[in-house]
């Protein structure tokens, strides 16, 4: 039950749904490069693939939705990130996500339950850790306290349903794997995002400031270069995949 | 809009016409008219068709192509042949043909023939399926026409393996092309995400456990006994082999309109 004391946060709709928007274009990104994992022929092609899928996924579906989210929640009070934990956030995004990717794709690129459950819950805990550590990293005059159980529902939202995403990317073909695994994906990262969300509780606290650290001018430009760079290696994959597709002989 | 006459010359009569014809229309061409005449080298077909300018070439080399042409001049219907002099394409064309292949030959060489002299009989002519792979490629999906052209023209003993190893190709080709993203799949999985989607663009498929249904192949009731999909079996093999990273897979048609069930069945036997 809410008091009166509480700092509420309304969600801007209009935000809120960009921020579903960024995290399908980040994971149709991230899926497509991961999809062609298993077509590497060398151990750099491989590990350049998993970085940059890991890179697309943490940086772009994960860090870029969860910072969009972030400036749709209207709070009374002001509110700034400190850069530091704010950067070790994608790190945690990226990293979980590469190595989730290279579990799923270990081996000969033949998917089994086993390596699905490791590679999906590597990635549901990346974007669970990436989204509290982005909360870590709030700066300002409150307190944040966690419903615990909500927390757990979270990271499992985010598990399963990024589970279901891999599953889709890898072993479908078509539009399913092209667009259903991106649609499920985001589901996982603002499934978990605003459930995170809801088992915040931010508590005034006058001893703390927002000092320094990113506000949202400059975040809305961080996002805005992430956007953009997934929307460039987009439009660059599928014009190779498109000229690759032309050249295969018979 | 072209008038375009054509004069070609052909290995044989029986199924010249339709088979030209087809292709004309598949070309977006129609036919004015027609001769069938006999000269001393094969069949003459002399005719006039009408269509876009821009689809000309095309036509010209499918027709250069046809696996019953020897060779074909091509005019405006308005200049006369004395325009065509020079417009003989002998590079489109079809080489004139080979030594009679072993299928051919068998016969002719007649019980009393002494065996040593009759051509062994090659289980593929690779030459030939070699040049008509590209004119699949170009023509997927809509290449029926030419794998019926060529089935026809095979010795019966010719015709399974060389029909199967055309679908291989096609299959492993389909596969790079379109299906190649992703993981690689248990033969199941495969058949089920793969080789259902990739042979829907060729016949009409219906997937029942693990079992593939055909219900329109186009390839029994063409005269001859038993099962008669070598082809389609062929593309499943290619699909599911490339899937697998060339494991072996073996695809066994088990049922065939040809041989009276109402689909034809395959299934996948790794």
């Amino acid at each position: 039950m809410l008091h009166d004391h509480f700092i509420q946060c309304d969600h801007d709709p209009f935000l809120m749904g960009l921020s579903y928007v960024v995290s399908v274009l980040g994971s149709f990104t991230a899926l497509q490069l991961a999809i062609s994992i298993p077509q590497a022929r060398t151990a750099r092609q491989r590990w350049s693939a998993i970085a940059s899928a890991g890179a697309a996924m943490g940086g772009g579906a994960i860090w870029a939705m969860h910072f969009i989210a972030m400036l749709a929640c209207r709070m009374d009070l002001a509110v700034s990130y400190h850069l530091g934990i704010t950067a070790l956030s994608a790190v945690i995004g990226i990293v979980s996500c590469m190595l989730g990717l290279a579990v799923a794709v270990a081996g000969r690129g033949m998917f089994n339950w086993t390596k699905l459950a490791l590679a999906g819950t590597c990635m549901g805990l990346g974007v669970t850790g990436m989204h509290y550590t982005g909360m870590a990293a709030m700066q300002m005059a409150a307190r944040t306290h966690y419903d615990i159980a909500l927390v757990g529902a979270s990271a499992l939202i985010a598990i399963v349903a990024s589970t279901v995403a891999l599953w889709l990317a890898f072993n479908l073909r078509g539009k399913w794997q092209m667009l259903g695994s991106a649609l499920v994906m985001g589901v996982a990262v603002c499934g978990m995002h605003y459930t995170g969300m809801q088992a915040a509780t931010f508590v005034p606290d006058a001893q703390l400031v927002a000092a320094g650290g990113l506000s949202g001018p400059k975040l809305g430009m961080g996002i805005f270069a992430v956007t953009t760079v997934l929307l460039a290696v987009v439009l660059s994959t599928s014009l190779l995949r498109h000229r690759q597709r032309a050249l295969v002989q018979i | 809009m072209v008038d375009v006459e054509f004069r070609i010359i052909a290995s044989r009569r029986e199924g010249l016409l339709i088979g030209l014809g087809q292709l004309i229309i598949a070309n977006g061409f129609h036919l004015l008219r027609h001769r069938l005449g006999t000269a001393a080298d094969g069949v003459v077909l002399s005719m006039t068709v009408r269509g876009s300018e821009n689809g000309l070439l095309q036509l010209e080399e499918h027709v250069g192509t046809h696996a019953m042409v020897l060779s074909f001049e091509a005019w405006p219907a308005e200049a006369g042949p004395a325009a065509a002099a020079l417009r003989i394409e002998p590079t489109l064309a079809t080489p004139p043909p080979a030594p009679p292949t072993a299928a051919r030959a068998t016969p002719q060489a007649g019980p009393a023939a002494p065996t040593a002299q009759a051509a062994p009989i090659a289980p593929i002519d690779h030459d030939r399926v070699e040049r008509l792979l590209p004119q699949l490629a170009r023509s997927y999906p809509n290449f029926f026409l030419f794998l019926h052209a060529l089935e026809h023209e095979l010795a019966p003993e010719q015709r399974e393996p060389t029909m199967l190893y055309i679908g291989q190709r096609v299959g492993a080709w389909i596969y790079k092309r379109d299906y190649a993203l992703g993981a690689r799949l248990p033969p199941a999985q495969a058949l089920r995400h793969i080789g259902v989607p990739a042979l829907r663009q060729l016949v009409q498929v219906d997937a029942r456990g693990d079992v593939l249904h055909v219900a329109n192949s186009p390839f029994p009731h063409r005269g001859r006994p038993g099962t008669c999909c070598h082809f389609l079996r062929g593309v499943l093999g290619g699909l599911l082999g490339a899937a697998q990273a060339g494991d072996t897979v073996r695809i066994v048609e088990t049922r065939c309109r040809n041989a009276g069930a109402d689909t034809c069945a395959f299934e996948c036997q790794a």
